[in-house]
């Protein structure tokens, strides 16, 4: 099963979108371009903010943390030399949260792929200009040293490593946030999982992929993004 | 430094216009409310309402602290509401604006301070150990009547809420998990609702649940809080034009009528969830042996 | 019409969509960038449109913030004045445009219109540059006002940016409106009223009655955030009409 999203949410943010995997929920809005004050402007680029609020509770270093992680991610998606002197701000609002206690390390990384997901269809939906389109998973390694895609909680909590990856289109790494004792033999072959993970996430329909298999994954991203694009313009089959 | 921006003066001075012959923007009488919907989440303690484009979500959560040392009878109850940039990029993070002080105020007054949640019962063990119920109102959209919403949502969270079940032997005390033993809820009690009235030419016209665009063009604005049988929690009016008393005690007659749809909306809905996640669960199991 | 082509950010238009141009020049619209030599990419997830005549290519999404271009047409609200320029906001949250005290029909030092803090007005814009502050003028090349100047009384409704570039698309020659809009059209027909819209996602309504101003406004919202069709809109305008 695919993630569930709701996209445009919310009705005074210029975009925003829910995603809600398995594990956590989390609405995103952005604003943007709009004024920076001035002690943030950036002569050539527009300045990236990112709020990251917990389901209870208010942010504190480790909110701080995500927030410069999910900013870095956002930067190299995002065209910001194309308003420079400007502000996109990002507010995430976590909504759901695994209820099985978690170590503090593994459920930051595994929090890292729904924040960067609810972003990127937030700044999609508000037209905002992108350099590529992006992708993000998680892999969790078991005691066993079996790796497990999209792990479940139970799953993440009996995990030896887990481990964050983004992708864009063109298979560039964008985010690479690991936890947990690995080796850099075990690294590779999780990265190589992910990588391929973040492919199928926005695989062209028509190409020779559909037919590998029942395994394969849907493309949600891409079918999400089409819909979308389609319903924007459905106006135009009623004339 | 950024801030809601200001109405242009046609629609100031067309919105009084249309208020002067009892037409709202949107076509709703002077004193009804915009559509209300409220909903709950799979967890227990979080409450999503929506008075037309205004959304709130309330969620509630509780941890095991020390009871502070003057009060050691009673459990610790907290609210905090931080806005966000989310509901309008007019809020900024981490400075507080006048919008979210009187906000956090009345919610303070309206809820806690009226002894909404009974706190004696948060007690575990006297001067040692007690709960800590935390609740956070989180504002994802803003067109207006925040108040009215956000004190709407957060009763509803608390009502929703199960905090988990302890059991104390002697000196030990054992808090259990929600898959260990099903929690329990808190004990409520009243419910104390809010409802914030605006007036317009110095009082003479009066209407409920404002937009923002109605908001911005107010003269004043009166926050009543009260429960379904008419006790009053606490008044609340910060400056603008002023009202006789007369004009104040029609209003509370008003808002008690509102109040009481406001108290059965949130029945209806926790029964519905109860409902919903009792299908095939505890109680259907015992009545499934009562059967047999 | 052929099978919309949607592309996602990053993704480049295929040549074969690329209208045929007798320049040898194509005019790129919102949501479309130029990678030199040849790549055209897209900026965001939205349907491909093409205008073989103008040889213009673009792309079609429907929500966030207004960018301004060049030429479009505008309701700006007056923030503050200054010596020779009104600083003008075109959206909430964005720094403000300017408009010259004497870009209006007939101005002169001495009759330069008096707007204050809060006043709309309807506008062109003549400059929209990442580098530079945004101009606008309320008057024609000709020096003729042609409907644009300030916008007294009326009301003014918040429609998405998507919608007002509908509205503002006109009819074809049979009549029938290119954007799918037919309220106003509709409306028209029963009711006197004026009416201005601005690419910013503003539409100004003024009729001599304030439960007619409403209820046009009311149906533009409520069609924009329904996504109502033609129809749906007939249906509407005639149920509103009869209640009114």
């Amino acid at each position: 099963m695919g993630p569930e999203i709701i996209h445009h949410p919310l009705v005074r943010a210029d975009g925003s979108a829910t995603y809600s995997s398995s594990l956590f929920s989390v609405t995103a809005a952005v604003n943007g371009p709009i004024e920076v004050q001035r002690r943030d402007e950036l002569p050539e680029e527009a300045a990236i903010e990112v709020n990251i609020r917990p389901s209870s509770g208010v942010g504190g270093p480790r909110e701080r943390w995500l927030e410069s992680v999910v900013s870095g991610v956002l930067r190299s998606v995002l065209l910001v030399h194309m308003n420079p002197r400007t502000l996109i701000q990002i507010t995430l609002q976590v909504t759901k949260e695994p209820s099985l206690k978690l170590r503090r390390s593994v459920k930051d990384i595994a929090a890292l792929p729904s924040l960067l997901h609810a972003s990127f269809l937030a700044v999609a939906d508000g037209g905002l200009p992108l350099a590529t389109t992006m992708s993000a998973s998680l892999v969790a390694v078991a005691e066993t040293g079996e790796t497990v895609l999209e792990p479940s909680e139970k799953e993440l909590a009996k995990s030896r490593s887990a481990h964050a990856f983004s992708f864009n289109t063109h298979g560039d790494l964008l985010l690479d946030e690991s936890a947990g004792e690995f080796d850099s033999q075990m690294w590779e072959s999780v990265c190589q999982l992910a990588a391929k993970a973040c492919a199928d996430t926005v695989q062209r329909g028509e190409d020779e992929a559909m037919g590998n298999g029942a395994a394969e994954k849907l493309p949600w991203l891409r079918l999400e993004l089409e819909d979308r694009a389609r319903e924007g313009s459905a106006w135009r089959e009623t004339t | 430094m950024p801030r809601e921006a200001d109405p242009s003066t046609n629609e100031q001075a067309f919105l009084l216009s249309a208020l002067r012959e009892n037409i709202r923007l949107d076509g709703r009488a002077l004193d009804a409310y915009r559509p209300i919907s409220l909903s709950f989440g799979e967890d227990y303690g979080t409450a999503d309402v929506r008075i037309g484009k205004t959304r709130v979500r309330a969620t509630i959560s509780a941890d095991v602290v020390t009871p502070f040392v003057d009060r050691k009878f009673d459990g610790v109850f907290t609210i905090s509401t931080e806005l966000s940039p989310m509901a309008s990029p007019a809020f900024e993070v981490g400075r507080q604006d006048q919008t979210e002080i009187l906000l956090s105020r009345i919610l303070e007054k309206t809820v806690r301070r009226s002894g909404a949640l009974d706190t004696e019962s948060l007690c575990i063990v006297a001067g040692q150990k007690c709960f800590h119920i935390r609740a956070d109102i989180h504002v994802m959209d803003h067109d207006g009547n925040l108040v009215d919403a956000s004190c709407l949502a957060l009763i509803a969270a608390l009502l929703h809420f199960r905090r988990p079940d302890v059991e104390i032997k002697g000196e030990e005390v054992t808090v259990f998990s929600v898959r260990e033993r099903e929690p329990v809820k808190l004990a409520m009690q009243h419910q104390p609702f809010c409802v914030t009235t605006s007036c317009y030419e110095e009082g003479t016209i009066l209407l409920h649940d404002a937009t923002l665009l109605e908001e911005q063009c107010r003269e004043g604005d009166v926050l009543i809080s009260m429960n379904k049988f008419g006790e009053i929690c606490q008044i609340a009016k910060y400056g603008g034009a002023p009202m006789d008393g007369l004009s104040i005690l029609t209003c509370t007659n008003t808002v008690l009528e509102r109040v009481k749809i406001f108290d059965q909306l949130v029945k209806d809905r926790i029964a519905e969830d109860e409902k919903r996640r009792d299908v095939g669960g505890l109680i259907a199991e015992l009545s499934a042996e009562n059967d047999r | 019409m052929a099978t919309m082509t949607t592309l996602l950010p990053g993704e480049d238009v295929p040549s074969s969509q690329f209208p045929k141009s007798k320049k040898g020049t194509l005019t790129l619209g919102p949501g479309l960038r130029h990678v030199p030599p040849s790549t055209i990419l897209a900026t965001t997830a939205g349907s491909l449109q093409v205008d073989h005549k103008k040889s213009a290519l673009w792309l079609e999404f429907e929500n966030g913030r207004y960018q301004p271009a060049v030429g479009d047409l505008v309701i700006a609200q007056v923030h503050h004045t200054g010596s020779d320029h009104f600083f003008c906001s075109l959206t909430p949250h964005t720094p403000h445009a300017l408009l010259g005290q004497l870009a209006f029909e007939g101005a002169s030092k001495k009759t330069r219109p008096n707007l204050k803090s809060g006043d709309i007005v309807y506008g062109r814009i003549t400059k929209a540059s990442k580098w530079e502050d945004t101009e606008l003028e309320c008057i024609n090349p000709s020096g003729k006002a042609d409907g644009m100047g300030q916008l007294k009384e009326g009301m003014l409704f918040h429609v998405s940016h998507a919608f007002a570039r509908r509205l503002m698309m006109g009819t074809d020659k049979s009549g029938h409106s290119k954007g799918a809009v037919v309220i106003l059209e509709e409306m028209g027909e029963k009711i006197r009223f004026e009416v201005a819209v601005g690419r910013n996602g503003k539409v100004w309504i003024n009729s001599s009655s304030v439960k007619e101003t409403v209820m046009i406004g009311r149906l533009l919202t409520t069609a924009d955030e329904e996504h109502w069709d033609v129809e749906q809109q007939k249906k509407a305008v005639k149920k509103a009409l009869q209640d009114a």
